[in-house]
């Protein structure tokens, strides 16, 4: 069945009830959205946190440790980085960032890493460089942190989120 | 007033306004979602993936640990997954994963048909999914990641996360 002509204007009518409808990108707001809708878990990308930390009061360690195991396809946003008290008065330094493993293959980094001397700051927030963002189901990510020198005082308790934005099928 | 029917297709140069409006299911697609919509928590599923994790470089040990307590009214277990970054070789080491939900006080009790199982016949670097048993979660369930590692030759697996997806209302 061919077209009806365009209508030319503004139209007002009771209710609308079409078989099929094609919305305008970026129509719907947030007032549209009924406040129960409890819209499928299943239907959204989630934004993922997972954090690693090692405690405050204790000196950084060399550890590996995986943060995420993902079940879909994603997106990294972001690697986010807070040393709480930096390495002070020798040598003593520690680097950490993130890795990667796809259908089991070897880690390797995904972005750049974070490296804390003495000449950082206590609590202020890092930013790694990503290299690759994407990722697919059944991918893994790690912590590669590694604790090094022989003089002075290690850093102690840091904080590192990696951020994921993840399919949810 | 009589409903009016129009056949065919319709486009309107102009905009078009209803005193209320039925959609067809399944007609929104993210295309149709404003860039900042920003649309309320409050109106979304959330799906959350808590989890217990053991480093690398030290062998998979006996562990228990309280991972999530749920909050939405109603909730649903989606997933169990178990990754490994060595797995144990060469003799009987091997450990076990389980997921437990207590709820309203009462004891911790399994919520998967058997335990995840990591022995010497899983490679490196894998995700293992449990079956699930029971996944109705209510507000207040405390879920629990119970980890028994065995055996007495070989080598154990080393590097250990275990993750339960689960989707909850949002109040």
């Amino acid at each position: 069945m061919s077209n009806l002509a365009v209508w030319q204007g503004d139209y007002s009518v009771g209710n609308l009830a079409p078989k099929t409808f094609t919305w305008g990108d970026g129509e719907i707001s947030n007032t549209d959205i009924e406040g129960n809708a409890k819209m499928d878990a299943d239907k959204l990308v989630h934004r993922i946190y997972a954090p690693y930390t090692q405690p405050v009061g204790t000196d950084v360690i060399t550890e590996d440790k995986i943060i995420h195991a993902a079940r879909f396809a994603g997106t990294i946003v972001a690697i986010e980085f807070m040393p709480i008290q930096v390495p002070t008065d020798g040598n003593k330094y520690y680097f950490l960032g993130v890795e990667k493993s796809t259908g089991g293959g070897a880690w390797a980094r995904i972005a750049t890493f974070f490296v804390i001397q003495t000449t950082a700051t206590n609590l202020t927030v890092l930013t790694a460089d990503i290299y690759t963002a994407s990722y697919v189901a059944n991918d893994l990510f790690r912590v590669d942190c590694n604790a090094q020198g022989t003089t002075g005082s290690q850093g102690q308790g840091l904080i590192m989120n990696t951020i994921f934005d993840e399919d949810s099928a | 007033m009589a409903t009016s029917r129009i056949e065919g297709d319709v486009f309107v140069n102009g905009n078009l306004s209803c005193t209320t409006f039925t959609p067809p299911d399944a007609s929104v697609g993210n295309a149709a979602v404003a860039a900042g919509a920003n649309i309320a928590a409050s109106k979304l599923e959330h799906r959350h993936s808590p989890a217990h994790a053991q480093a690398s470089g030290s062998d998979v040990a006996t562990k228990s640990e309280v991972i999530h307590i749920v909050r939405g009214a109603t909730g649903t277990l989606v997933a169990f997954e178990v990754a490994i970054d060595t797995a144990p070789t060469g003799g009987d080491k091997q450990f076990t994963v389980d997921l437990q939900v207590s709820t309203g006080g009462g004891a911790f009790a399994t919520v998967l048909s058997s335990v995840v199982t990591v022995n010497q016949t899983d490679a490196d670097r894998t995700i293992s999914n449990a079956t699930l048993a029971s996944t109705a979660l209510v507000d207040g369930d405390a879920l629990k990641v119970v980890v028994t590692a065995s055996g007495s030759t070989g080598s154990q697996g080393q590097g250990v996360r275990a993750t339960a997806w689960l989707d909850e209302d949002p109040s």
